[in-house]
């Protein structure tokens, strides 16, 4: 069974490229285009994994996170948050409920490695 | 320009017995005669339009652009499809002759300076005369002959 | 090329296009916060993209332009001229970056220099307490520290931005398909429908129809995604408006109306031209300067207005502007100059007017380098008539100047009345007309003036066997068709109505380019070609003869 990954991102050219570039990798993705619409996919089905944009309209990325972690069955559901620069403060990722926090000017080489390296 | 090369194949055809020749390169296809909707309010020497697979091709009486009289068709008038102008947008046109010969090859000393009659004096149409072996032709340079630009121009006054 | 970068290209330069809008909004609502949100959102989408495709020096750019809004959110700056100034130039730096290779080389290093320097330099006096900063002069621009300009749009939609309609994105070869695709299938449908008509089958020719009835709103549905509102193509204006008037030292107002008006969008992108060109000329040799104004009684504020609206089988656009208007000795001088016309030629005012058309004329005193050249007024109607368009001209002197652009709805294909004149076959579009009738030779009242009753009304009417060519029979009974002339109505006589016709229009081509009665072609079912009349042009055609012949 694949596995399934669900990508968070209000430009429809960043949704884009991931889901090309982790289809390649063998991988079933899903797609929202901000936080709110991201959760209605959050309705019992199995996801594997979850990468999602900061700075979004609505519902935004650390809202998402929080909404995920209320509910029981995604509870522990590893998520990658991103944004445009690199940010090393390690307090920031435990404070934002993500597992692991991606740059998008490293996307590029970082995204498929940190992807397997979550959830094989 | 049509300056002819070491040896070029033309297409040989006639027009009130005198025999006309052009660049192979220019020719598409040449066409049974077919009923012609003449378009009002165009000069005399536009027959007509016709519908070639789709598309709609105007068609050039040969005969009445050169100021030959008029003569009912025969079996044997066909009209030679033709590609004018280079650039992008290759136009094209029909052209309505009265017989359509060979193709023949000509090599440039086959080819004299145009010592035509009549309409054909002006070297701008005429690119040369074109030695048949028994006879000769007169290449035509149908960018300039069948230009759309002189066309509209003439259209236009009459 | 990575596979995506044709995508990032086209999402930034929308994104682009959005932001400039937005900046012209702002100019007049500087304290806007949705309006600077939306600002921030797309600079930090860009950002975000663009650091994605690894274009580093675009993603720092960007990050700095966001920096500015960054803080205008957070209330540390306000919006100010030099902003908006510095925020558009750096928009068109990366609108050429884009276009280009996405790098910083020779001829951009200097301009991407300074305007990184000017952003910077707004950064660091945010810090000095929201004081405003002084403006700096970027290369090739003047600052103007006078009376703002400004811009008002009639549409309250644009002001309101509504809220994203879901769509998807296509990309426009696809479109293009599909219309092909479409008229062949309209093509054959014909040709169906004719082979059924000489093997006739009950199931066959209810088939038929049916489909007839599906291609015809498969073709109405494909059309109406080809359509798009004249304000997709008004935001250059505005920008353009705005810069010229500065840089002319005019004060100018520039309005649209009616925008949300659809047009084909191929036929709108040959409008982009002649449109700018004729706004250029309402600015440089219309709207005459504010002081001029005042002495005239006029408002400082020079008034352009664009205006779109639909009327019958058209669409109209026009240019009105309230300046000096056109002085018609002058133009009558200068077209008897030029060999134009003679001396002893009588022509109205209107007539006059329409001269600035032809080639080889222009009055500008000065050939300036906006508009001048007297090569400007004839390309226009020539870019106007290549999609099948008409452009006229109407002017008071002192009061101000309308240009009028009439243009069909759509190129292809039209619904049309088949008839045979003189036992050709021809198209009359159904939008032109009124309604039919069987005619008797006896109802011909043969005068001058030819007019016919019907129902009650008195019809002048034109009989289309004198006016097209063909072999004159003189049948025991005609047609007429009754066609819309303006508001008046006209009657057109035909030899017989052969049905309604969805007509895919062929252009006849450049060697038929003079000839404004018939405006294209069409083939048949049966593989014959029917010529379409502009009636309109037949009926002023056979007007003149008529007029010429007194």
């Amino acid at each position: 069974m694949n596995k399934t990954i669900l990508i968070v991102d209000d430009s429809d050219f960043v949704v884009q490229m991931i889901r090309f570039t982790l289809e390649q990798e063998g991988y079933t993705t899903l797609a929202g285009v901000d936080g709110q619409d991201a959760l209605k996919h959050f309705d019992g089905r199995h996801i594997d994994l979850v990468i999602t944009d900061l700075n979004m309209p609505k519902l935004d990325g650390l809202g998402l996170i929080h909404s995920i972690r209320l509910q029981a069955a995604y509870q522990h559901i590893p998520i990658v948050l991103f944004d445009s620069h690199s940010n090393s403060d390690t307090d920031y990722l435990k404070r934002s409920g993500a597992n692991a926090l991606l740059s998008k000017d490293m996307m590029n080489e970082q995204l498929v490695p940190t992807v397997k390296q979550m959830i094989g | 320009m049509n300056l002819p090369q070491q040896a070029d194949s033309y297409l040989t055809f006639t027009l009130d017995a005198a025999l006309f020749a052009v660049n192979v390169t220019r020719v598409l296809e040449i066409l049974e005669i077919k009923p012609l909707v003449k378009v009002p309010m165009s000069p005399a020497f536009m027959r007509g339009v016709i519908n070639l697979r789709g598309n709609i091709l105007p068609v050039i009486d040969a005969r009445i652009k050169f100021g030959m009289a008029d003569a009912p068709f025969t079996i044997d008038s066909c009209i030679i499809v033709m590609g004018i102008g280079a650039g992008k947008d290759p136009m094209l046109v029909g052209v309505l002759v009265d017989s359509v010969r060979e193709v023949i090859e000509l090599r440039e000393e086959d080819i004299q300076p145009s010592a035509g009659i009549g309409a054909f004096c002006n070297s701008e149409l005429v690119v040369g005369m074109g030695n048949t072996g028994d006879n000769f032709a007169m290449i035509l340079d149908p960018d300039k002959v069948f230009a759309a630009d002189e066309l509209v121009i003439l259209a236009a006054a009459s | 090329m990575n596979p995506f970068e044709a995508k990032y290209t086209s999402e930034a330069l929308e994104l682009l296009a959005d932001l400039e809008k937005l900046m012209l909004l702002l100019e007049t609502h500087p304290d806007d916060a949705a309006l600077v949100q939306q600002v921030f959102r797309n600079l930090h989408t860009l950002k975000g993209n663009s650091a994605m495709m690894g274009f580093r020096s675009i993603t720092d750019f960007t990050h700095h332009l966001e920096a500015i809004y960054e803080l205008v959110r957070a209330g540390k700056l306000k919006v100010s001229a030099a902003i908006i100034n510095i925020t558009l130039a750096s928009l068109d730096h990366l609108s050429i970056l884009l276009n280009g290779d996405k790098q910083i080389g020779d001829n951009n290093k200097h301009i991407h220099e300074i305007l990184t320097n000017d952003i910077v330099t707004i950064i660091n006096y945010s810090n000095d307490e929201g004081r405003e900063p002084e403006p700096v002069a970027l290369e090739g621009q003047s600052i103007s520290k006078g009376e703002p300009l400004t811009i008002i749009t009639d549409d309250a939609a644009l002001y309101k931005r509504k809220p994203s309609i879901p769509g998807i994105r296509v990309p426009v070869e696809r479109l293009d398909t599909m219309m092909s695709l479409v008229t062949e299938l309209i093509t054959l449908q014909a040709k169906l429908n004719v082979l059924t008509s000489e093997h006739p089958q009950p199931d066959l020719v209810a088939a038929a129809e049916s489909l007839e009835k599906i291609s015809t709103r498969i073709r109405d549905n494909a059309f109406s995604m080809c359509m798009v509102p004249v304000e997709n193509m008004v935001t250059p204006f505005h920008r353009m408006v705005r810069d010229l008037a500065a840089e002319l030292h005019k004060e100018i107002d520039f309005i649209t109306e009616g925008t949300e008006t659809e047009l084909d969008k191929n036929i709108m992108e040959g409008l982009q031209d002649p449109l700018m060109h004729l706004l250029r000329n309402s600015i440089d040799h219309g709207i005459e300067e504010p002081a001029l104004r005042q002495q005239n009684g006029k408002p400082r504020h020079g008034r352009i207005v664009l205006k779109a609206y639909c009327a019958g089988a058209h669409v109209y656009l026009e240019i009105q502007d309230d300046g000096k208007g056109m002085n018609i000795e002058k133009i009558r001088r200068t077209a008897i100059k030029n060999g134009l016309i003679e001396e002893s030629d009588v022509m109205s005012d209107k007539e006059l007017q329409q001269l600035v058309f032809v080639p080889g004329f222009s009055t500008a005193d000065q050939i300036t380098e906006t508009s001048g050249r007297g090569v400007g007024m004839d390309v226009v109607r020539r870019r106007i008539a290549d999609i099948k368009g008409q452009v006229s001209i109407h002017s008071t002197e002192n009061e101000g100047t309308t240009v009028i652009i009439q243009l069909p709805i759509t190129l292809s294909i039209i619904d049309g009345l088949l008839v045979k004149v003189n036992g050709a076959d021809y198209v009359i579009p159904l939008s032109a007309v009124d309604i039919c009738h069987e005619v008797s030779s006896v109802q011909l009242m043969n005068g001058f003036v030819q007019v016919l009753m019907i129902g009650g009304e008195a019809i002048p009417y034109i009989n289309l066997q004198e006016e097209l060519e063909g072999v004159y029979a003189a049948p025991q009974s005609h047609e007429i068709v009754i066609v819309h002339y303006g508001e008046k109505k006209i009657g057109l006589l035909v030899d017989i109505i052969a049905g309604k016709f969805q007509a895919v229009l062929k252009p006849l081509g450049r060697y038929f380019n003079h000839l404004d009665i018939v405006s294209g072609a069409t083939i048949l079912g049966d593989g014959n070609i029917a010529l379409v009349l502009d009636t309109n042009k037949v009926i002023a055609q056979s007007l003149n003869k008529k007029i010429k012949a007194i």
